[in-house]
């Protein structure tokens, strides 16, 4: 990990270095430009008390002196362009820009020492040393303002790296010391304190703490944790104060993982983009190809002089024609727009993902974990008479009498309703300490055991049927229960029926939200699960589902997917990501859940970081937001190119006269990759 | 599949170039360049100096490897 981090460090220095000396040239050509442009205007620079310089600039060997700086020093790095065409009879944009400067730049090199060269066929020999430095003046400030620009769409990573912990403290032999991060090792004890991050991820083994995961989650509300619960890396302790154990170091820890994933998803490629690609590939030649029919036709049919209308219309094809633009329009906006992502908790894998998800016509949610907590819990205690208090509560006091006793069976049970009834006893009441006697586990049926000398049973209505109690009086309730998706267990005391307690899989409480959201987009919401038809349906309904998949196998998941996607239908699918893997493979956009932390990517084309549905709308959002900034940069970059260059090459002179200044044809140029930059980075402060 | 960090990428035919270049190199399957992070990902058992001549070649472009 740090050797990764090192290199990326290195990469972003020797970037900002090659900044500072863009920089300096760019300054340097700033100042002689314009000194070279006052030139044009010496009846002003006299009447501003500059007689000297106004007589200098007339002499063209004295703008010839100040442009070669600029044409040779300041515009160097478009040599390797002339190089390229010399050596690998290939082109680019350098090219264009120093086969255009040189034209203008040795056009006026001759009418400046050799005038008679153009005396001898009847034409002035103008100076057109303004023509080049300005031009390569602009396309260097375009250069040095898109560079910087586009360092800011690469902040996310910056950010991410940033939330890196340096030292952690470390308890070793007995001993408190504050050790470099590297250091860290796996099964080290480290102690967090109030205020302080969470330095690895690793579980809590003493002590509490109110984490703040903000950075890793998106979600602002701080955890509460304690002994047991597992934090990661880089979150922030708010208040109390734990030691934890390190589960993961250096490059496998959670906040690493996503640093990779979104360096890795910021690089790819975005379908959009083939398209620009193939045009930008074969711009170059035919750029070429139009500038030389401009000279061509300039040259014969132009008027006079020909020579001059031909050689600045050509320079104004060759500089309005990079194809700049149009190379940043996709990139620069996926990288933004990941980057975004990435800190909403949205991570997403690729910018086909991306790309893809606003197409999204129908959403397949698996239930279990994803619309659900994914644990059952106890939601209705129906108890058929009132029974005397045991201790000191009562029926009066909210309390049912045999609740304890119940939990103190359950107790013994490791079985996950068991577990759920006693979760909400040890809620709800402080009297847990009851002990169960004569404890048997019935597989399938349910538990039976003596709790304070009563016979305690606690199961299916096969269980009552076995130990010969009569449930007729509750089966009505029991059923209803059943019919809203949940598991009504009989409670019998001492040989009658009392009670039942329902346990169900309870909703998030953000999905009936985020499903709302869905909806306004126009998007088919779709259940599948493996439950019975009529408990799908009652917990569907409940959520405003479109459609419910019922009684579907987890094998026959991805088969469901591809039923869905017939007919050019766009399917996203939204799982757990582990058990749903093949069927978010299967889907165009795959949604994993991960669980609070777990970075779980391998199958799935987004990967929210927390468990709340509400992600899904926001990361649609951002598909069309940053697709919408796609787009629009690739209409101007290519309205740009393809208006222009018949501009540039004159074909509007017939009829109006316009014709286009090379220097008004670098500033355009400039301008566009600039706005091309600025409005990717807009995606930055968009609202989600 | 690897990342390299390429040096010398100033505009969109670069992309395509290198692209070009990248694909013609025998035994690689994908590769990818971006021009705003200035990185390309290319897939393929091929050895690192194939790829640098290669990119060298179409236009003087040089790079490096991202540890992953």
């Amino acid at each position: 990990m740090a050797s990764h981090d090192n290199a990326a460090m290195l990469r972003e220095e020797r970037k900002a270095a090659a900044l500072r000396a863009l920089a300096q040239r760019l300054w340097v050509g700033v100042a002689l430009s314009i000194v070279i442009l006052l030139g044009a205007f010496p009846q002003g620079l006299r009447a501003a008390g500059l007689g000297v310089v106004a007589g200098a600039l007339e002499r063209p060997i004295v703008l010839f002196l100040l442009t070669v700086p600029v044409q040779f020093w300041v515009g160097w790095q478009f040599y390797s362009g002339l190089w390229l065409l010399v050596r690998y009879r290939s082109a680019d944009m350098n090219t264009l820009v120093a086969v255009g400067t040189l034209a203008a730049f040795g056009y006026s090199a001759v009418a400046t020492f050799v005038p008679s060269v153009f005396e001898r066929g009847g034409l002035a020999p103008d100076l057109y040393y303004d023509t080049a430095a300005v031009i390569i003046t602009l396309i260097l400030l375009g250069r040095y303002l898109e560079a910087r620009a586009r360092a800011g769409t690469g902040e996310a990573i910056r950010k991410l790296m940033g939330l890196q912990v340096r030292t952690a403290r470390v308890r070793r032999d007995g001993r408190e010391q504050d050790v470099a991060i590297e250091e860290v090792r796996i099964g080290d004890e480290i102690i967090v304190r109030t205020g302080e991050k969470v330095p690895t991820d690793g579980v809590i083994i003493e002590g509490q703490g109110s984490v703040d995961e903000s950075m890793v989650t998106g979600e602002s509300m701080p955890v509460e944790k304690a002994t047991g619960a597992t934090v990661v890396g880089s979150t922030v302790n708010r208040s109390g104060s734990f030691v934890m154990r390190a589960t993961k170091v250096g490059k496998d820890t959670v906040l690493q993982q996503i640093i990779r994933l979104v360096a890795q998803a910021q690089g790819s490629k975005a379908p959009i983009q083939r398209l620009a690609d193939r045009v930008s590939g074969v711009f170059v030649p035919i750029v070429f190809g139009i500038a030389a029919l401009t000279f061509f036709a300039w040259y014969v049919w132009g008027p006079e002089p020909s020579l001059t209308f031909a050689m600045l219309n050509t320079v104004a094809v060759l500089i309005i024609a990079c194809p700049c633009a149009m190379g940043l329009a996709t990139p620069t906006a996926v990288m933004v727009g990941i980057g975004r992502g990435a800190g909403l908790g949205i991570l997403i894998k690729d910018a086909e993902a991306l790309e893809l998800l606003y197409k999204v016509r129908t959403i397949v949610f698996d239930k279990t974990g994803t619309l659900t907590q994914g644990k059952p819990a106890v939601t209705d205690i129906q108890t058929s008479l009132p029974l005397p208090a045991t201790g000191g509560g009562g029926v009066g006091g909210g309390e049912v009498g045999w609740l304890p006793l119940v939990a103190a069976l359950a107790s013994r049970s490791t079985h996950p309703l068991s577990q759920a009834i006693v979760q909400y006893v040890r809620s709800s009441t402080s009297d847990t300490s009851v002990g169960a006697e004569q404890f048997e586990e019935i597989a399938g049926h349910g538990l039976k055991g003596r709790v304070s000398g009563k016979v305690i049973l606690l199961g299916n209505a096969a269980l009552m049927e076995r130990e010969r109690v009569d449930v007729a009086p509750l089966s009505t309730r029991a059923q209803e229960l059943a019919a809203h998706g949940k598991t009504p267990l009989y409670v019998g005391l001492d040989g009658k029926a009392v009670g039942i307690i329902a346990i169900a899989d309870t909703l998030k409480p953000t999905t009936n939200e985020a499903i709302a959201a869905l909806k306004r987009f126009g998007i088919e919401t779709i259940m599948v699960t493996g439950d019975h038809r009529m408990t799908a349906e009652a917990i569907a309904k409940q959520i405003g589902m479109d459609r419910v998949l019922a009684e579907v196998k987890p094998e026959e998941k991805a088969a469901k997917i591809a039923e869905l996607k017939t007919g050019g239908n766009r399917v996203c699918m939204v799982g757990d990501g582990i058990n749903d893997a093949p069927a978010l493979a299967a889907a165009d956009v795959g949604i994993a859940m991960g669980a609070g932390t777990d970075v779980a990517m391998e199958s799935a084309g987004i990967t929210l970081m927390r468990g709340d549905l509400r992600a899904i709308p926001e990361a649609i959002r951002l598909s069309r937001i940053t697709l919408r900034v796609i787009i629009q940069n690739l209409f101007w970059a290519f309205g740009y190119n393809v208006v222009l260059v018949p501009v540039a090459a004159g074909i509007l002179y017939p009829f109006t006269g316009t014709l286009l200044n090379p220097m008004f044809a670098a500033g355009a140029m400039a301008f566009s990759s600039v706005s091309v930059v600025l409005n990717s980075l807009r995606l930055k402060r968009v609202r989600i | 599949m690897k990342t390299y960090q390429i040096t010398g990428i100033h505009c969109a035919s670069c992309v395509a170039k290198i692209e070009k270049a990248l694909r013609g190199v025998p035994g690689v399957t994908k590769a990818d360049v971006n021009f705003a992070t200035e990185t390309a990902s290319v897939e393929g058992d091929v050895p690192f100096e194939a790829l640098t001549a290669a990119i060298a070649r179409v236009g003087g472009y040089t790079m490096e490897q991202v540890e992953q």
